[in-house]
Parts: C-alpha cells; sequence; structure tokens
C-alpha cells in the first residue's frame, strides 16, 4: 500500500514536490521560531542549576544589575538563623574592553568578597574553572580578574594577559565555563576592585548572595530573612552613587525608567506635580501596608526559573500564532494537491472499487499519500530548521543559543504527519464516495 | 447438479429495472431484465448504443444498486448484501473487464494485476502466480512496464490477467474489444475462451462486433432496457 501511495505521488513529481516544499517550509519555520524559547529555557537551566542559594536584591529591580542595597545588612544577614554565608555582590557595566566599546554581548564586572566567595559550599565560577585558578584571600584588593572562556576567545587573551576594563588594567588570573549565556559575560573580580571601577559608594552593594547552612531548606530562609527586614523603608536610603555620576549609565536609565513607571520618584520638573500626586494617593492608600513593606525580595533559583518561564510562556503563545499562520497555508495547499489528485483520478478509484476496494481502504490510501506528504515535508523541514539552529548558533557564538532538541524536533515532525493526515481527510473522503460506476463511465 | 434446471441458474435476473434521475427528469434505462445464465456459459450481450448493457453488467458486478428486481450469483442475493460483502464479493469472484481505462497508470504490469489484492497485504503472496498469469497471456516479458507504455492490446491483457489472478466465478466484461483491430481482439477472445474452457468460468460479455461469438454461446440481445429473445 506505501509502495502504491509512493508510486502515486512521485507520478505527479513536481506537485508533490511543491506541497512538501510549502509544509517544510513551514515545519522549518516552527522549529526555528520554536527554537528561540527552547534556547531560553536552556540558558535558564543551565544557570540556575548551578545557584543553588538565595538572591536577597532590592524589591521590584528586575534584575540584581539594578539593585542597590545597603553594604551593612550584610552583618544582619549573616546573623538571622540558618543563614551559613552571605556574599556581597556589586555589579557594573563594562563599556570598554581593550579600549573598545563593548554593545552586545554585554560585559559585566561583578564584585565579590573573595572570603565569603570561598567559603561558599558550591561556587558556581569555581566549579566551573577551565584554565588558571580561583581568585585566593591574596587576590583581595588587587586588579586580578577571571573572565568566561568566551570573553577570552572574543578578545584573544588568555591566563597571565593584562586587559584594560572601561580604562584600568586587570590581569587575568583564571578562566571559567558556565555554558550559560547568562553568566558568561561576567568578568570577576574583588568587591572593592569593582566599586573603584563602577565609582560606587563603598557603603551599597548589588545584591547579596546567600548560602543556608544545612539547618533549614531554602523556602523557611526566604521567609525568615524576609521577615527580619520587612517594615524598613529603603526610600530614606539613598545610596550617593545614584545621583553621582556613575559610570553605569545605561544602569541608572533604567533604573530610572523602572521607578517613574511605577511613580516613586521623578524625571522631569513637569512630570513632578502629576507623578506626586499619584504617590500620595498610592500612600494613603496603602498607609497600613506600607508599615508592611518589602523593600527587599529574596530569590531564589526556582523564583528566576518561573519568571523565565512566565515570559517564555508569553513568548510561546506568540510563536504558536505565527507558526499557525504558516502551518495553515501549507495544510491548505495540501488539501488543495489532494482534492486536484482525487479529481484527476476518479477513474482510477473505480477500477479500484471493480476490483474490491473498500470505500475505507480508498481512504486509507488517500490519507497515506498525504501522511506521506506530511512525512517527507516534515523530514525536510526539521532538518532545515535544526540545521539552520546550528547555524545560527555557530555564526553567533556570544548570543542567544537557539536549542532544537529532540523533543521539539520530534513534536514537529509528529505534528506535520498530523497535518498530511487531516489535509488529506476531506478530498479522501470525497474519494471513497465517488460511485465506482459513475467513475469508470466518466474514464 | 442439472444444469437445465431452472433453479439451477448460476445467475438470475429477476425484473430488474434501473431508472437514473437527473434533476426532476427520470429515465428508465432498464424495464424489467429477466435472464438465467448457467455455469460455466459464455454469453454475449448485444444490442444497440444507449440501450443498457452496460447498466446491466454493472448491476451485475455490484457496482451499482438496481431500482427493483433480484440479481442472484450462486444462490446469493445481491441486494442484500452488505456494501463490505460486496467489496468482498468483488474482490473474490467476480472479474471485470472494462472497454479502456483498466489499469492504474502509476503502476507497473504486474502490481496492476494484484491491485485488488494491495490491502488485504496478500499481493506478495500471490505475485508468483501473477507472474505466471502475466506469461500465459503472452505478456512474460513485459512485467515491469507502465501501462502506458503497452499497446491497447497489450493493455487488455493485462487486465484479463487480473481479472483471472482471483480465480473468479464470473468474468464480466464490457466492450473489451471495443477499441483493438480485429486480430488483437481475436487473441483477447482466445484467452477468454480458454479461461472458459478450462476453468469452468462463466463469462458474461457486451460486444457490438458479432463476430466473435461462436454458435454455442448465448447471446442476450438487449432493446430500450429489456431483452428481445432468449437463446
Ligand atoms: N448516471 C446516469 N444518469 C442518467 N442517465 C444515465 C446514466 N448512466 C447511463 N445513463 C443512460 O442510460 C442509458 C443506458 O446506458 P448504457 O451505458 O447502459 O448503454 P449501453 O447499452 O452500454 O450503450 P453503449 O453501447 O453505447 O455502451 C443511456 O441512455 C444513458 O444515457
Ligand atoms: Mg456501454
Amino acid at each position: 500500500m506505501i509502495r502504491f501511495a509512493l508510486g502515486n505521488l512521485t507520478s505527479r513529481p513536481l506537485r508533490s514536490v511543491l506541497s512538501v516544499l510549502g509544509l517544510a517550509v513551514a515545519i522549518g519555520g516552527m522549529v526555528g521560531l520554536f527554537s528561540i524559547a527552547g534556547g531560553i529555557d536552556q540558558v535558564v537551566s543551565k544557570t540556575f542549576e548551578q545557584i543553588p542559594g538565595l538572591l536577597v536584591q532590592q524589591q521590584g529591580a528586575p534584575i540584581p544589575l539594578f539593585s542597590t542595597l545597603p553594604a551593612n545588612w550584610e552583618a544582619e544577614l549573616e546573623a538571622i538563623p540558618g543563614v551559613g554565608v552571605v556574599d556581597p555582590e556589586v555589579f557594573c557595566r563594562v563599556n570598554q574592553l581593550d579600549g573598545k566599546m563593548i554593545i552586545n554581548p554585554p560585559r559585566f564586572a561583578i564584585g565579590m568578597e573573595i572570603d565569603a566567595r570561598l567559603k561558599l559550599k558550591r561556587s558556581l565560577y569555581r566549579e566551573n574553572l577551565v584554565d588558571g585558578r580561583f581568585f585566593l584571600p591574596a587576590d583581595v584588593e588587587t586588579n586580578h580578574c577571571l573572565i568566561s572562556r568566551e570573553i577570552s576567545t572574543s578578545i584573544s587573551k588568555s591566563v597571565g594577559d593584562v586587559i584594560d576594563l572601561n580604562g584600568s588594567e586587570f590581569e587575568i588570573v583564571g578562566i571559567y565555563e558556565t555554558g550559560s549565556m547568562m553568566l558568561d559575560v561576567n568578568i570577576l573580580m574583588d568587591i572593592n576592585t569593582c566599586r573603584r571601577l563602577g565609582r560606587i559608594d563603598v557603603n551599597t552593594v548589588g545584591c547579596f548572595y546567600v548560602e543556608a547552612d544545612d539547618s533549614v531548606d531554602n523556602k523557611t530562609l526566604q521567609k525568615s530573612i524576609e521577615d527580619h527586614f520587612r517594615g524598613r523603608d529603603l526610600r530614606t536610603w539613598q545610596p550617593r552613587s545614584q545621583f553621582g555620576g556613575s559610570g553605569n549609565v545605561l544602569a541608572n536609565l533604567a533604573r530610572r525608567l523602572d521607578q517613574s513607571i511605577k511613580g516613586t520618584s521623578t524625571l522631569r520638573e513637569t512630570d513632578e506635580h502629576h507623578t506626586d500626586e499619584r504617590f500620595k494617593k498610592e500612600e494613603k492608600s496603602h498607609s497600613d501596608a506600607e508599615s508592611k513593606r518589602l523593600p527587599i525580595e529574596v530569590r531564589s533559583a526556582d523564583d528566576w526559573g518561573e519568571r523565565i518561564a512566565e515570559f517564555s510562556q508569553d513568548l510561546n503563545i506568540f510563536l504558536t500564532l505565527m507558526t499557525a499562520i504558516g502551518v495553515s497555508i501549507a495544510t491548505l495547499s495540501i488539501v488543495n494537491t489532494m482534492m486536484m489528485s482525487v479529481t484527476e483520478r476518479t477513474t482510477e478509484f473505480g477500477i479500484l472499487r471493480a476490483n474490491g476496494w473498500s470505500k475505507s481502504e480508498i481512504m486509507r490510501l488517500m490519507t497515506l499519500e498525504s501522511s506521506l506528504i506530511g512525512f517527507s515535508g516534515g523530514m525536510i523541514g526539521v532538518s532545515i530548521g535544526w540545521l539552520a539552529t546550528l547555524l545560527v548558533n555557530w555564526s553567533w557564538p556570544g548570543r542567544l543559543q537557539l536549542h532544537a532538541g529532540f523533543p521539539l524536533l520530534f513534536t514537529s515532525l509528529i505534528f506535520s504527519i498530523a497535518l498530511g493526515l487531516v489535509g488529506g481527510l476531506y478530498p479522501a473522503w470525497r474519494a471513497s464516495r465517488l460511485s465506482p460506476m459513475e467513475s469508470i463511465r466518466r474514464g | 447438479m442439472d444444469k437445465n434446471g431452472v433453479s439451477n441458474a448460476f445467475i438470475e435476473v429477476k425484473d430488474l429495472t434501473k431508472a437514473y434521475h437527473r434533476a426532476s427528469l427520470e429515465t428508465l434505462v432498464l424495464r424489467g431484465v429477466n435472464c438465467k445464465i448457467t455455469e460455466g456459459e459464455f454469453a454475449f450481450v448485444v444490442g444497440p448504443s444507449g440501450s443498457g448493457k452496460s447498466t446491466l453488467l454493472y448491476l451485475l458486478g455490484g457496482l451499482d444498486q438496481p431500482t427493483s428486481g433480484n440479481i442472484s450469483i450462486a444462490g446469493e442475493q445481491l441486494t442484500e448484501m452488505s456494501s463490505s460483502e460486496l467489496d468482498t464479493l468483488r474482490r473474490t469472484k467476480i472479474g471485470f473487464i472494462f472497454q479502456s481505462f483498466n489499469l492504474l497508470r502509476t503502476m507497473n504490469c504486474i502490481d496492476n494485476v494484484l491491485a485488488p489484492f494491495i490491502p488485504t497485504g496478500q499481493a506478495a503472496a500471490k505475485r508468483e502466480e501473477a507472474e505466471a498469469l502475466l506469461a500465459r497471456v503472452g505478456l512474460g516479458g513485459r512485467m515491469h512496464h507502465r501501462p502506458s507504455e503497452l499497446s491497447g492490446g497489450e493493455q487488455q491483457r493485462v487486465a484479463i490477467a487480473r481479472a483471472i489472478l482471483k480465480k473468479p466465478q464470473v468474468i464480466l466484461a464490457d466492450e473489451p474489444t471495443g477499441e483493438l483491430d480485429t486480430e488483437t481482439g481475436r487473441r483477447v477472445f482466445d484467452i477468454l475462451r480458454e479461461l472458459n474452457q478450462t476453468e469452468g468460468t462463466t463469462i458474461i460479455t457486451v460486444t457490438h462486433d458479432e463476430r466473435y461469438i461462436n454458435q454455442d454461446d448465448k447471446v442476450l440481445r438487449m432493446q430500450d432496457g429489456q431483452f428481445l429473445t432468449n437463446r
């Protein structure tokens, strides 16, 4: 039966090839689009499965980069029962690397308290060291840094070389590779070195990375940290760097945008009145809640993952819509191909019926043919899509890596076969309903 | 079995009528056809164009339903059979040969012969037999040719081979030589006659060319949807 169906398809090669290609393009597009979502998912899981601790950051900061907290909270955090290690971190964007402007992919300097880092049970960068060494207590206050393999390749520098970050010279002591594009953009250094580089106030940190001791789980610890800081008002505490000419222009802009959206700060005189009104109203209505206001957010890797999963769900809806368009066109083309085939082959169906083929056997033949179109289109589309993601990843290694895993490829192929099947159903039903006698007479 | 006995008629047609409805117009194509054909008989249906010969043949093969009347083949009433029983009847007991367009153009000769058995999965098992049949109708060397690579007469012989493969009880042929010259037509009839003689297959043929009719054959003359004589 398959041989017969194949024979029927290959006897009208151009038409079959065209509808196969139409489907292949749609399925290839589908694989390509969903590989974006797959890439994001992969980055997320690669990133967060390596960070088992909690991140304490400023309330409302979309990512730690935009968070600022008082440095003296470190001691308070350490005093909370269940807290094992607290590692304060500061960030600044590296705008110039070896004299060249950096735009995309971005590079961030991350300052960490080396002593605390060395105490962590699980230390992401230490675990992923591929060359050189990790920080030693002697690296405190020095211009020593670790870079990722990706940065190392892109600037052709390795352990022992000197690089220039925003005008200061740093010596590369080690190279790490996490495999996550969200982490491999970071240049690691001592916390105070980073403060000098980003002109960040010594009394501020970006966020705290907290590792629990073995007595509590993350959920409990998360709650006790939140309870400890509940009611503190960060607005009365203003880090100097926000007003001083910080080199972190982008972060400032983003912070201001973020605040202006929330209506808690003003950018312009003309806006001042308007936003003040809103701010007051908000304060009034939330005056009770105000006292319980939480200045910080404590996030575990799972929370981050969920947040990004939400985003990737939205993305999936969009991708589904895009795919639906391509796929409906492809399906219509299959229906068209099969309908033409039906009108052309009435005699053939008559002969088959006269030779004992039942209606359902005719239907089986036709749906088999359209499924074969679906299968071939799917195979070609899936291969094209897969090769395309490899090509994109290979061409831009530092950017978002597309990921078309086996489940996506397999689902796409099955989907394509199903499309072929559905597209062939109506024509097949028409074919089976033809009166055999009429079919033969017409021939 | 008493071959002349009334009750022993292999194919029996009783008061068969067939009307076609086109728009509100009703055309009565068969107006009460009666006939009996005994097993192993070589029967001809002749008559002017439009008299209803093909219609009768399709009804005999269960390809269409009569308006009224009965057809029984080997004791079984066609009108009482379910559509799947009719399919099985056509697949295993009745061989059809049409005037033209008998073959599936995407298949080669051997696959065309095996076509009835593709859905049942018996095609592979019957392949050798099909090859032998093609050799028997003189097409041993052309098994892998497509219909478009064969002459009209050769195509008809492939159709005959296909009809014979199922070892049918009846072969229904609608002007099988209509598009062939006398010589090739003669070959087609030789094969049918041989089959009739050696296997005892009942054969009913519609034809315009009375030269193919032998003395012992049964001839049914049709006019305006009825048989004139019943020789
Ligand atoms: N589907 C149909 N609808 C209406 N009329 C039909 C239909 N099929 C056949 N007829 C009519 O039935 C009559 C008999 O047709 P049939 O094909 O049986 O004749 P025939 O004896 O085989 O003629 P020929 O020798 O030309 O093949 C014709 O008048 C034809 O127009
Ligand atoms: Mg006719």
